[in-house]
């Protein structure tokens, strides 16, 4: 599983060059942004919480340095498998359910680094001719908690489960409006993950990965939910403890 | 087509094909309106289902079913993480086997009958009973499943209204020698601190708990907070097998079962040694006692024990200690003296914050009580204790083992206040329930254990189980279900689904599972969790809280149970609130309960308290006092000298092996709900046995082929696992217990803690062939 490669960039090299020069600007503010933030949650807020203020339409996007360049900086090989809609949701219980591991894995006690030695930056596989989906919550350790492989076909008993409807594409609020985000955040919040590169769906990619600051102009479409959050007060007697 | 739709159309082609020039090489998908959007879903809170972390879960709606779960952001526990059963659970509401009717045994066969019909069964059957056989001959057996409402009209049905202190409930399987060990030591049940302790500490020691599998979104939040402070945060694993939990760990030492007790006093020896005994703390604190030693397995019938506790001085502590050097705790655990020096080390810094963390491997053990009297000695000497960061904490398996077993007192010598051997406990509880006081019986009767041996011998005729699956759960289980099938049984199950026990019943009542009803849990940190009926149950299915009520009110108890069908989950538990009036266990009130995903008790002044016993946190606390026991007369905690003694069975040149069993991270304890979910079941469709690498190589076992497993009591087959997540050491092997077609508790030993009554599943003895 460790096989993986760059994918070649000729032909658009200058493009690349481009959006490469882009992103290393785009970094450098990100990184100063963040900065600022951890200081002022002064380094005791899981990252788990950015999950919540996503949801409620705060950027924070908090990722580890990546190894490799970006995703979405290589255009897929010709003829590599393409990650379509249908697959993506035929891994998923409903719109939103943790996706199930559909290759074979070992279960050897080991709960995240194999994954993320494929997972965290993607990148070509030769073995399945396909490029590795990036996971959006690289910051997450133990990878199996919610991620299972599925070793057999059939059911312990027979389901009456009816799967939802899937969330609709192509909301506009006004037309001509920015697309509107049909899904919660959570775990989600960073976009390019599932929406650009080659290893993107392809029904869902971006047309524009390069702006980066995705929430800019696209915002959930989404209940808020009703509860009030004790988080607050736990950061309150958080402080007072240091 | 309308206009708007036909812009918003155009619009999104014209976006596709801009995206499409920009990737060449790429076709993009056509524009089609696939169904409703997310926020066609109404999303409604609950607790999770399954084990005992509480995580707040988000439910979503559609057309009436439960379509989707997301974790919630603003539940305090889980901050929007879930598990992967939680994320699926509500697909388990579907399967297709749901009890939708009742079912009546005539003629050797279950038939449906409305459930109307089924309750007048039950109450008249155990009318009958009584009169036959008198009032300690029926029983109802509930669980830490149980909502609380499910809890509190059991009790006061069986011990206000019948008058039978037959009660009790499968909690006694899993929480009981933590509430004893809190008892002995602090006079006052559940943990201290809570789970914020997690982003304060510095130090995580999980005593036999694979938490990675068995409470994934806490662990995850001990590795994000490990994570988050580089070279400082250390997370040690003690464990009888490498898990997951093991190779996530900074340090994993392997100890043989049951040596947790020696390896416990060998840390206090070296903290004493060491002269790292936090003084002031201690002075002030803590008292320091001994009990009663060589105190037997219960293996018996009819098997009595009483501790006796008496005072003793830090020299008599000493020269306790002095059996349990490194160097004599060494050879009797497996673990190397410079490991516990080492484990004593992190304990005993005193710059350095600790956090214990155990679950069933302390729990489920012959001297339950005893290893969880032994950790708390630790955190007593150092004065790591009720401070945020620092404490020892008793993690639960079930959603409500606390908030109904333990806060409500379903088990036979408790109330919802208090015990029923004290005569100003049960005028209490009389006086709220409106039953004369001589209703309640003052004595105890019989623990989950001897209930069923009662059952077995025909001392109980009719037992009611509810939210529980002894026929599967119980050790040594052949005896037990032998018992249950004789003449002259009555056995009435309410369950959402078949499982071993529906089986063996006389009747089947259909339950209405989880958000089918309105009901509350409350977690390992004192948190009560309120959840709204958030869908229908399917056809007759009828809330546990409700078939109790309607049963009694069917055996006359009309004017005890008034509460109107519209808002009797409320009422039932307002005049629960009752018993814990004051600052020491103020429940919150239901309309608050409404508004946030869980509320700590005390919950006093509309303020949870997070760390008990602390004068800075806990208002019930003696002002200038800095700490107060108060479950203890004198305020103080106690460190009880507890010895290391062997396990009930140990393994022989016969039974070569150590038998533990134990849960996966895809599912919960007997899978009658996990199994019916297709993605665990197609994740981990049947039990198994994890054999040690070597042994395996040794006996020619290569991965997935079947063995057998022989104990004293039964055998079984199984196919072997080797290097698996798990890896047991030499001449041990684990063996989950979800798999209802591969009983392994038919091999396991029914012995158990003498003072919790809480037997010790995982240890004894088995061998190991080759099929």
């Amino acid at each position: 599983m460790s096989a993986k490669q760059a994918s070649p960039l000729t032909g658009v090299i200058i493009l690349a060059g481009f959006i490469a020069i882009g992103m290393t600007v785009l970094f450098t503010v990100r990184g100063k942004l963040q900065a600022q933030d951890q200081e002022a949650h002064a380094g005791h807020h899981p990252s788990w919480a950015t999950a919540h203020a996503a949801s409620h339409a705060v950027v924070e996007i908090v990722v580890p340095p990546r190894t490799a360049q970006p995703a979405f900086e290589s255009v897929p090989r010709p003829g590599a498998k393409v990650r379509t809609l249908r697959e993506f949701y035929s891994r998923r219980a409903y719109a939103g359910a943790p996706p199930i591991i559909p290759h074979a894995v070992e279960d050897d006690g080991v709960i995240n680094d194999d994954c993320l030695s494929c997972h965290q930056d993607g990148g070509y596989v030769p073995e399945y001719n396909a490029y590795t989906p990036v996971t959006p919550h690289p910051e997450m350790g133990n990878c199996r908690q919610c991620h299972v492989e599925q070793i057999v076909e059939g059911l312990f008993v027979a389901t009456e489960w009816i799967q939802p409807a899937l969330p609709k594409r192509g909301q506009q609020s006004i037309p001509g409006g920015p697309l509107q985000i049909p899904h919660p955040l959570q775990f989600r919040e960073n976009c390019l993950a599932c929406h650009a590169g080659p290893q993107a769906v392809v029904e869902i990619r971006s047309s524009h990965p390069e702006r980066e600051n995705c929430l800019q102009c696209h915002v959930v479409d989404q209940n808020v939910p009703p509860f009030k959050s004790l988080i607050d007060t736990r950061m309150e007697l958080a402080d007072v403890e240091k | 087509m309308d206009r708007r739709k036909f812009m918003k159309n155009a619009a999104l082609a014209s976006a596709c094909s801009a995206a499409a020039a920009m990737v060449p090489g790429v076709t993009f998908g056509s524009v089609q309106e696939v169904g409703v959007s997310g926020s066609g879903l109404e999303w409604h809170k609950a607790p999770c289902r399954f084990c005992g972390v509480g995580c707040g879960v988000l439910v979503g709606v559609s057309g009436g079913k439960a379509v989707a779960v997301k974790g919630d952001p603003s539940s305090s526990v889980s901050r929007g993480l879930g598990c992967v059963k939680g994320l699926h659970s509500v697909q388990m509401l579907y399967a297709k086997d749901r009890y939708k009717q009742a079912y009546v045994k005539r003629d050797g066969k279950m038939v449906p009958v409305p459930i109307s019909e089924a309750l007048d069964i039950v109450a008249e059957k155990m009318q009958a009973t009584i009169d036959k056989h008198g009032k300690d001959s029926v029983a109802l057996y509930g669980s830490g499943q149980w909502t609380i409402p499910d809890g509190y009209v059991a009790s006061k049905f069986m011990k206000g209204c019948i008058g039978s202190n037959n009660l009790e409930a499968n909690a006694r399987l899993c929480m009981a020698s933590a509430v004893t060990g809190f008892l002995t030591t602090f006079g006052a049940d559940e943990p201290m601190g809570c789970y914020d302790d997690i982003e304060q500490t510095e130090t995580f020691v999980l005593w036999g708990n694979n938490m990675a599998e068995m409470h994934p979104v806490l662990f995850s939040r001990c590795l994000e907070q490990r994570r988050r402070n580089p070279g400082r945060v250390k997370i040690i694993d003690l464990a009888t097998r490498t898990t997951r939990t093991s190779r996530a760990a900074d340090d994993s030492f392997i100890f043989r079962p049951q040596t947790d007790l020696a390896i416990a006093n060998a840390i206090c020896h070296e903290i004493v040694k060491n002269d790292q005994v936090n003084w002031g703390f201690f002075n002030k604190h803590v008292n320091i006692m001994e009990g009663k030693t060589d105190i037997g397995y219960g293996l018996e019938d009819n098997f009595k024990f009483k501790d006796e506790t008496a005072k003793i001085d830090m020299e008599a502590y000493k020269a306790f200690l002095s059996d349990y050097t490194p160097e004599k705790v060494e050879k009797i655990s497996g673990v190397s003296a410079n490991d516990i020096r080492k484990l004593a080390a992190l304990y005993g810094d005193p710059n350095r914050k600790v956090v214990s963390y155990w679950c069933m491997g302390m729990n489920q053990h012959s001297r339950g009580t005893w290893i969880n009297n032994l950790v708390y000695n630790i955190h007593l000497l150092v004065g790591k204790i009720s401070l945020p960061g620092n404490g020892p904490f008793s993690l639960t398996g079930q959603p409500s083992a606390c908030g109904t077993v333990r806060e409500v007192g379903t088990l036979t010598h408790k109330l919802p206040h208090g015990v029923v051997m004290n005569p100003k406990h049960r005028a209490f509880a009389a006086k709220i329930w409106g039953v004369p006081v001589e209703r309640i019986p003052a004595k105890p009767t019989h623990h989950t254990m001897a209930m069923f041996r009662a059952l077995d011998r025909g001392d109980i005729r009719f037992i009611w189980t509810q939210v529980t699956n002894p026929m599967q759960t119980m050790p040594k289980l052949k005896r037990y279900f032998e018992g249950s099938m004789k003449e002259d049984r009555f056995i009435v199950v309410s369950d959402a689904f078949p499982t071993p026990t529906t089986a063996v019943a006389d009747v089947i009542l259909p339950a209405a599972c989880w958000i089918e009803r309105e009901g509350l849990y409350g977690n390992s940190e004192r948190r009560t969790q309120q959840f709204d009926q958030i869908v229908q149950p399917p056809g007759e299915a009828m809330c546990d809280t409700w078939q109790i009520i309607e049963v009694a009110r069917r055996m006359g108890f009309t004017k005890e149970f008034p509460y109107p069908q519209e808002t009797y989950i409320r009422d039932v538990y307002e005049e629960y609130r009752l018993h814990h009036v004051g600052m020491k266990h103020a429940m919150a009130p239901y309309d608050e309960l409404r508004k946030y995903p869980g509320l700590q008790w005390p919950f006093v002044n509309g303020k949870e308290t997070k760390w008990r016993y602390n004068e800075k946190y806990d208002p019930a606390v003696k002002k200038g006092s800095g700490f107060e026991f108060y479950g203890k007369k004198d305020g103080k905690a106690v460190i009880l000298a507890r010895p290391y003694e062997p396990a009930a069975e140990e393994p022989d040149a016969e039974y070569p092996f150590w038998l533990c069993t134990g849960r996966v991270v895809e599912h919960w304890h007997t899978g009658s709900m996990t199994r019916r979910i297709p993605v665990l079941n197609k994740a981990m469709p049947e039990g198994y046995v994890e054999i040690n690498t070597e042994d395996a190589r040794r006996m020619g076992i290569v991965d997935g082929r079947e063995v057998r497993l022989t104990s004293r009591r039964g055998t079984i087959v199984l196919k072997a696992k080797v290097n698996g997540r798990g890896n047991p050491p030499s001449l041990s092997v684990f063996v989950p217990f979800f798999d209802e077609n591969k009983l392994i508790n038919e091999l396991t030993l029914d012995a158990y803690c003498p003072i919790s009554k809480q037997p010790d599943y995982k240890k004894c003895a088995v061998k190991v062939e080759r099929v």
